[in-house]
């Protein structure tokens, strides 16, 4: 653990509104390669939206978000009770590129509910696989024969193909590969939400955001989805994950942040969070859910 | 005595003609109508959708929308029949079939749009948002996760709308169209059968039958989209299955084909 990568995404003075409601009031966190970073605090304190705003489902107000060393998202903010103007929209493929390389998983699983759970997971690959191959045939239509790079993906067929294997091979590993066929509907909760980090994990992300994961299950189902949220982290992927369970996040995180009224507040390693909290607030919520 | 007259409706090859020509102006206007309707009612629906959204350009056709919305549902069809009848499409040689058409195709798909957009609002936002986040663009998500969820929830509602038109369609008889439920007056009108019961009860059954078969096979399309839904029981399961092995092996054999026309 204490990996130190290189700096993943940078977000500097993030700051989110909703109408007059402040929920984010400039948080600045720099992400590095392979941490797991906890982020605990009262409801209402900003966490989800910080999640939310992180693969930008929700658009910022203000703040630079950084992926990588590119800039995805910049909008200075105008000050304390200022008029914030409106930042302008990110171009869709940009954004939509931005996105593939960052998984999320939801509280509420959201699995398509029209798709069996195996086209569920094989969608986007296949959809976004047919999506480039359409534009890389396109540029090399205008570049008139250009070299086909090595290993590049040439066909539908092989797109298809490579979405079901991997798919199926997921499926294998969290144990549900008889599952395949049957509609998310029919799944208990735990299954769920193993299928949705799966799902996510189709796209082979860097990143994977997880926003209260155990939060809508049964307690029996709790462990299962823990166990693989481990899993993924002992395997060195960098993750952010919004959770109430604090033992996990003492266990699993190398950094937990904590944050209340839009900002965090203080950070550190679980030790240090658990272990002598400084900060008072900190102090006070954990008496209150330790 | 009253069967007898009923049987006399059927048997006569003059009103019975009469009456089977009435059926298919009725059918006409309303299987043209609903056509109509259906895409009328889709534009109308995207529209407001997309204007809801903040699309870019959405405001002048959202204003549109809403006074087209505003205006059908507020006043009663018969009143817009007669409008587009003696009025607008008052044009020497124009077909009244058509204006009825046009007529209840507009003013159907108001009805249809307010529906529809109900069933896309109805789906959970974080269908669409799940799909956002793995990289999929809005058209995507809405084209392939929220709406075939939207139209499972809208088929009972587009399903009455469809067989309320069906049956309105009878007030085109008010503009001298020879509809089935003209029809039915004109023979019962007339010196030699000289009551209005027999080819009045004559004409509900061919409006029966007509609703009748529409309310099965709404029934039949609403099963087919709740296949997702339903607790499957170990048969369905299994036909799931070998639907998807199926596909699969396609996949493989597609893929496989590929590699050979390659290596050749």
């Amino acid at each position: 653990m204490g990996d130190t990568g290189d700096i993943m995404i940078d977000v500097k003075d993030l700051h989110k509104s909703f109408g007059h409601n402040t929920v984010l009031n400039g948080v600045d966190i720099s992400i590095r390669r392979g941490e797991k970073i906890a982020v605990i605090g009262p409801s209402g304190s900003g966490k989800s939206t910080f999640l939310r705003c992180l693969n930008l489902l929700e658009q910022p107000t203000a703040g630079v978000i950084c992926f990588e060393g590119d800039e995805i998202f910049s909008a200075p903010f105008a000050g304390e009770g200022e008029r914030q103007k409106r930042p302008r929209p990110i171009p869709s493929r940009k954004l939509n590129a931005y996105r593939q390389q960052m998984g999320m998983v939801f509280q509420h699983f959201n699995l398509f509910n029209n798709l069996t759970v195996l086209e569920n997971i094989m969608f986007a690959p296949v959809k976004l696989g047919k999506q480039k191959l359409r534009r890389e045939r396109r540029l090399r239509l205008f570049s008139r024969g250009g070299e086909v790079p090595a290993g590049a993906v040439s066909s539908v067929a092989q797109i298809e193909k490579e979405a079901k294997d991997r798919a199926l091979a997921l499926l294998e590993r969290i144990g549900l590969a008889d599952k395949a066929s049957a509609y998310p509907s029919t799944l208990s909760g735990g299954q769920r939400q193993r299928i949705a980090i799966v799902r996510a994990l189709a796209m082979n992300p860097k990143v994977m955001l997880f926003d209260e994961p155990t939060s809508a299950l049964d307690p029996e189902m709790v462990g299962e989805v823990l166990a693989l949220i481990k899993e993924l982290a002992s395997e060195g992927m960098t993750m952010v994950i919004v959770t109430h369970e604090m033992g996990f996040a003492r266990e699993v995180a190398t950094r937990v942040l904590f944050m209340d009224g839009g900002k965090i507040q203080e950070q550190g390693t679980p030790e240090h969070i658990f272990g002598e909290p400084t900060n008072d607030r900190l102090k006070d919520f954990l008496s209150k859910v330790l | 005595m009253l069967f007898q007259q009923i049987w006399e409706v059927f048997s006569t090859s003059e009103y019975i003609t009469l009456v089977l020509e009435g059926f298919r102006t009725t059918l006409i206007i309303a299987v043209g109508a609903s056509l109509l309707g259906l895409v009328l009612g889709t534009i109308v629906a995207v529209v407001k959708i997309a204007a809801q959204k903040g699309g870019r350009g959405m405001i002048i056709p959202n204003i549109i929308c809403d006074v087209y919305l505003t205006i059908i549902r507020g006043t009663p069809v018969a009143l817009q029949l007669f409008i587009m009848a003696f009025a607008i499409l008052a044009i020497r040689g124009f077909p009244l079939e058509l204006t009825a058409i046009l007529t209840f195709g507009i003013n159907s798909g108001a009805y249809v749009a307010e529906s529809l957009r109900g069933g896309i609002q109805s789906v959970d936002a974080g269908q669409t948002e799940a799909a956002r986040s793995l990289g999929l663009g809005e058209g995507q998500a809405m084209l392939h996760i929220v709406i075939p969820q939207a139209i499972k929830n809208v088929i009972p509602a587009i399903g009455n709308e469809l067989i309320a038109l069906l049956k309105e369609t009878s007030i085109v008889s008010m503009v001298g169209i020879i509809d089935l439920t003209f029809s039915a007056r004109i023979i019962g009108s007339g010196s030699e059968m000289a009551t209005y019961l027999a080819p009045m009860i004559v004409a509900a059954l061919f409006y029966l039958a007509v609703v009748y078969l529409l309310v099965l096979i709404i029934r039949i399309i609403e099963k087919k989209f709740k296949q997702s839904e339903q607790h499957i029981d170990e048969k369905k399961m299994e036909k799931c299955r070998l639907r998807m092995e199926k596909r699969l092996r396609a996949i493989d054999a597609r893929y496989e084909k590929t590699v050979a026309r390659k290596e050749v």
